[in-house]
């Protein structure tokens, strides 16, 4: 019979050195894990980036309920072990159960400290270490709350700086009189706390709180502090850093001091328990990060595999603040005395600020605010201890070469590249090599290299085009949780296959959900529309309710009906039709919306058909992700005394070319007659200045979440050549798209220099105009040459197959029979 | 006392899609995944109320086409948030080519 494993936390240390046994030796262990938490295992690293709004809580599930089956470990969850029985071997569980053990290992992780200051047991005084800590935070600051975060380091920025995005207002209260303070300088503090207060975060520092007042339900209403000041919060969190929790071994007799103590090959003080992350303590420290919670995980599993392993010792990291805009990187020994001295540099243009800590002629510290990009050098040179007397400051302050920081060709092959797993440059580049990897999710997949943080995947991308060149997929995401690989790869199998439907894509390529999902279905439907116009047939199911209706549904199920008004120019019978409508439907809203056209809202699914037959107007297809969403227009020369160019001509030319050809997004256009830019096209995806004598063309605006100016392609003199660059432009588009994503992101993964040198380049801009040319073709034809809305009302069973909602009120079974 | 309703010819309901059923003042959604695998459940998505008839289908689950919230569409129950009731099913009957709903 295998020996007896019981984990008892099922928290990153837990799960990661069970994992780590299962590699060495899936059938030396019958495994149990001890859970207390309601939730598989997840990475609680992630935590800041949801409440950030950078993910969503499924997304940082690392270990489902499947795992747990497949891999034959039995997790008992939401159930925490309350007593170790040492003699008996035997863990005992809140709810009674009894589970026996050969080898125990303690992965309790720790718990937040809580500052005993009068009414902190009140409802809303809460810590942040769980999923349901966060989505607890979430709620209240989603209602707008006004919060109090109570320790300004680490921690508690990432959650101000998230709840502030979830809604709140929220006040950071800090006893040090600067943010960090053990791990920034004053003069990094101030410049990373005027970024913050930039994002509506306010600071109370050197401030002391002296009680939290509460409601007569006993919920927070306030905090006071030493001084008698009061400020009005509904919430506190407490943010004032982590304590062992130790708890049962206390109890069981195991050597605690502040946390459980471990030898250098995690053992307590019982020869048969173990213990590793955040709850123990090896030779007088504690640790609070991923990095050497992993190394002790895999040191604990090769002990238990019996399996040759090095004595663990303390693991050096960088410390960064993972708020998004905000760049900062801290390491090392960063406080001046007698023997320590630093060189600084301070860039008030960029706002960027360096300070390099130095001792015995030997760089030991770093801190970094703005640009970061020679974090890694410095953090090379710390682990080396790496002997600078001879380079001049500015030499040391200023790499000199132009690269990203990342200079990954003279990293040595043993540097951590990634911290959190500890996965060195040297084992990135054999897995690239061994495995055939070309991406940065392979190389993770592989590797484990960044899964966890995610803040080296620059660093991976580097190593891969350094490996691979241009064969390299660097950043390419993958898909979706369907499949394994990236976009590109999946667009070229599709290719090369000929496949026609989704079902041949899905099979051919070993889709791990045979359905697919949400993300992948409507995006190869497209990419099957790009690549074989006219041969693939459009899968209706695969659509999105909003291209699936041909209408853009509201918040309460209804839809919007938008017709098409080139460039915001509209007759009176159009005017008079849209209100004879807007009548007889008693149209609850009607507005001209920001696109320049008039919108109808509140419309029912089954009267759609019904306003479009009465409407008689072209689909303004405001609700696909096509060319020409919109062509914001000046009135241009005709009518402003300062215009260049007749705007309106160029509008409809390019409307009545493009309008409706399927893109990964929707493409907003502007075009404005002078460079006063009344219409403001440098946030577009194609803009138009009217200048003397021609025309000025932008690629790669945008506005909407991320607001991003666009980019000078060209300068030209007619309309023509107009209609050339941004047909080949949009078919550049199609083709390199990932669905979903802007043409700005498309831009700049590309790299605005070379789209643009590709664009100017006539062979390959015609080549694309080629292939968007029998495209629209293609297009066209799919409807008869109808616009959407006609074709659609021609399309009697697809008619009948949407827009039918059936009424049974009073209906009894005999109908129909 | 519930009893059974015909809804429409199986050959009718849309393939992987869903359809809007009005019972007075309830809305159920139905879902066609094949000729012989029908499912009814509530159609209003327990998080903000989205129309689940107009979701998309991905296996055995539906996508509300509001938020984005998955639900099972057999049991009615939310995947991707907890803390949300499930919607309720209904028991289906198909015969001779015609689909019911106990209502
Ligand atoms: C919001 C947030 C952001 C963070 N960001 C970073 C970061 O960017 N980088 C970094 O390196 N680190 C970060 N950390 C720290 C990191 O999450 C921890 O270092 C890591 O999780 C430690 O792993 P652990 O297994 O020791 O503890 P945990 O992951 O906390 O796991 C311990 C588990 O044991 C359970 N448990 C406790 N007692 C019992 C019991 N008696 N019975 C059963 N189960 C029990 C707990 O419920 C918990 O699930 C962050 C932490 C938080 C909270
Ligand atoms: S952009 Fe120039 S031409 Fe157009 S309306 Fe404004 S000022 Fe007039």
């Amino acid at each position: 019979m295998s020996e007896r494993l019981v984990v008892i936390g099922n928290g990153m240390a837990g799960i990661r050195a069970v994992e780590n046994v299962l590699q060495c030796n899936p059938d030396l262990f019958e495994i149990t894990i001890i859970g207390d938490e309601n939730y598989p295992a997840y990475n609680r690293i992630l935590l800041s980036e949801v409440l950030e709004k950078q993910m969503d809580w499924p997304d940082i599930i690392t270990n489902n309920e499947a795992w747990y089956d497949e891999n034959n470990v039995r997790l008992i969850n939401h159930d925490p072990a309350v007593a170790i029985d040492r003699t008996q071997q035997l863990v005992t569980t809140a709810s009674g159960q009894v589970v026996p053990y050969d080898q125990l290992v303690l992965a309790t992780g720790s718990y937040p400290f809580v500052l005993p200051v009068p009414g902190h047991t009140l409802t809303n005084v809460v810590a942040f270490r769980t999923i349901n800590d966060g989505k607890y935070m979430q709620r209240l600051a989603q209602q707008g709350a006004s919060i109090a975060v109570i320790g300004g380091g680490l921690l508690g920025l990432e959650a101000a700086a998230g709840l502030v995005d979830q809604g709140a207002s929220v006040s950071v209260i800090e006893l040090a009189p600067w943010l960090m303070a053990t791990q920034l300088d004053e003069t990094a503090a101030k410049l990373l706390q005027k970024d913050l207060e930039a994002r509506g975060l306010k600071f109370y520092l050197g401030a002391q709180t002296k009680s939290i007042l509460g409601d007569e339900s006993g919920k927070v209403k306030g905090l006071q502090f030493d001084n008698g000041e009061v400020i009005d919060v509904q919430m506190v969190v407490m943010s004032l850093g982590i304590r062992p929790e130790t708890a049962i071994a206390k109890a069981a007799g195991l050597k605690v001091d502040r946390g459980i103590q471990v030898d250098d090959f995690m053992r307590t003080s019982d020869s048969r328990i173990y213990a590793i992350g955040e709850c123990m303590e090896h030779a007088g420290a504690c640790i609070g990060t991923v990095a050497p919670s992993y190394v002790q995980a895999k040191i604990v599993a090769d002990v238990l595999c019996g399996e040759p392993t090095e004595p663990f010792r303390e693991v050096q990291e960088t410390i960064e603040l993972k708020v998004p805009g905000i760049d900062l990187i801290s390491a090392g020994h960063i406080k001046e005395n007698d023997q320590v001295k630093s060189i600084i540099a301070m860039d008030e243009v960029n706002n960027a600020y360096k300070r390099i800590f130095v001792k015995d002629g030997i760089v030991c510290g770093e801190i970094l605010y703005g640009d970061v990009s020679d974090g890694n050098r410095y953090f090379g040179m710390i682990k080396h201890q790496e002997d600078i007397q001879e380079y001049q400051a500015t030499a040391l302050l200023y790499n000199g070469q132009a690269d990203d920081g990342n200079d990954v060709a003279s990293m040595p092959l043993d540097e951590i590249v990634c911290g959190c797993n500890g996965v060195t440059k040297g084992t990135i580049l054999d897995a690239i090599r061994e495995k055939d990897l070309t991406s940065v999710e392979g190389v993770g997949k592989a590797t484990r290299a960044g899964t966890s943080c995610g803040k080296c995947k620059p660093v991976i991308e580097a190593l891969l085009k350094l490996e691979l060149g241009d064969k390299a997929e660097g950043m390419h995401e993958v898909m979706c949780d369907c499949t394994t690989l990236s976009y590109e790869a999946i667009i070229k199998a599709i290719k090369e296959n000929h496949w026609l439907t989704s079902a041949e894509v899905r099979a051919g390529l070993n889709w791990l959900n045979p359905d697919g999902c949400d993300k992948c279905r409507p995006a190869i439907n497209y990419y099957l529309n790009m690549l074989f116009p006219g041969e693939h047939k459009e899968e209706v199911s695969a659509r999105w309710a909003n291209e699936r209706y041909l209408a853009n549904i509201q918040n309460d199920g209804t839809f919007s009906v938008i017709p098409r008004m080139i460039a915001g120019r509209t007759t009176p019978e159009q005017l008079i039709k849209i209100a004879k409508v807007a009548e007889k439907f008693h149209v609850p809203m009607i507005k001209v919306v920001n696109a320049s056209r008039i919108g109808l809202y509140g419309i029912r699914k089954e009267d759609l058909p019904k306003v479009w037959h009465e409407l008689d107007m072209d689909s303004g297809e405001a609700y696909e992700k096509t060319a020409i969403r919109e062509i914001k227009t000046c009135v241009g020369k005709d009518w402003c005394r300062f215009g260049n160019i007749n705007t309106e001509t160029l509008a409809e030319k390019l409307d009545v070319a493009f309008a409706g050809i399927d893109t990964p997004h929707k493409v907003k256009l502007g075009i404005t007659a002078c460079p006063r830019n009344c219409s403001e096209v440098l946030t577009k995806d194609f803009g138009v200045i009217g200048i003397d004598g021609g025309y000025q063309l932008y690629i790669g605006g945008n506005n909407g979440t991320q607001v991003v100016a666009a980019s000078l392609l060209d300068v030209v003199e007619t309309e023509d050549e107009i209609m050339t660059y941004f047909g080949a432009y949009l078919q550049w588009y199609r083709e390199h798209g990932h669905y979903g994503e802007r043409t700005f992101k498309v831009v700049q993964r590309a790299g605005v220099d070379n789209v643009i040198a590709m664009l100017k380049d006539e062979s390959q801009r015609n080549a694309y105009l080629e292939r968007g040319e029998i495209a629209k073709k293609a297009y066209r034809d799919y409807r008869n040459g109808l616009e959407p809305w006609q074709a659609r009302l021609q399309d009697e069973t697809t008619l009948k197959a949407l827009y039918t909602v059936v009424d049974i009120t009073g209906r009894t079974v005999k109908e129909g029979q | 006392m519930t009893q059974k309703v015909y809804i429409a010819e199986v050959a009718d309901l849309p393939l992987k899609m869903g359809l809007e059923v009005k019972n007075g003042a309830e809305s159920i959604a139905v879902f066609k995944l094949s000729d012989t695998e029908i499912y009814a459940i509530g159609n209003i998505c327990p998080h903000a109320g989205g129309p689940l008839a107009d979701g998309m289908v991905s296996g055995k689950e539906v996508i509300c086409p509001l938020h984005s919230l998955h639900l099972n569409l057999v049991t009615g129950q939310p995947i991707t948030e907890d803390d949300l009731e499930d919607v309720p099913v209904y028991e289906t009957a198909i015969e001779a080519g015609k689909f019911y709903i106990m209502v």
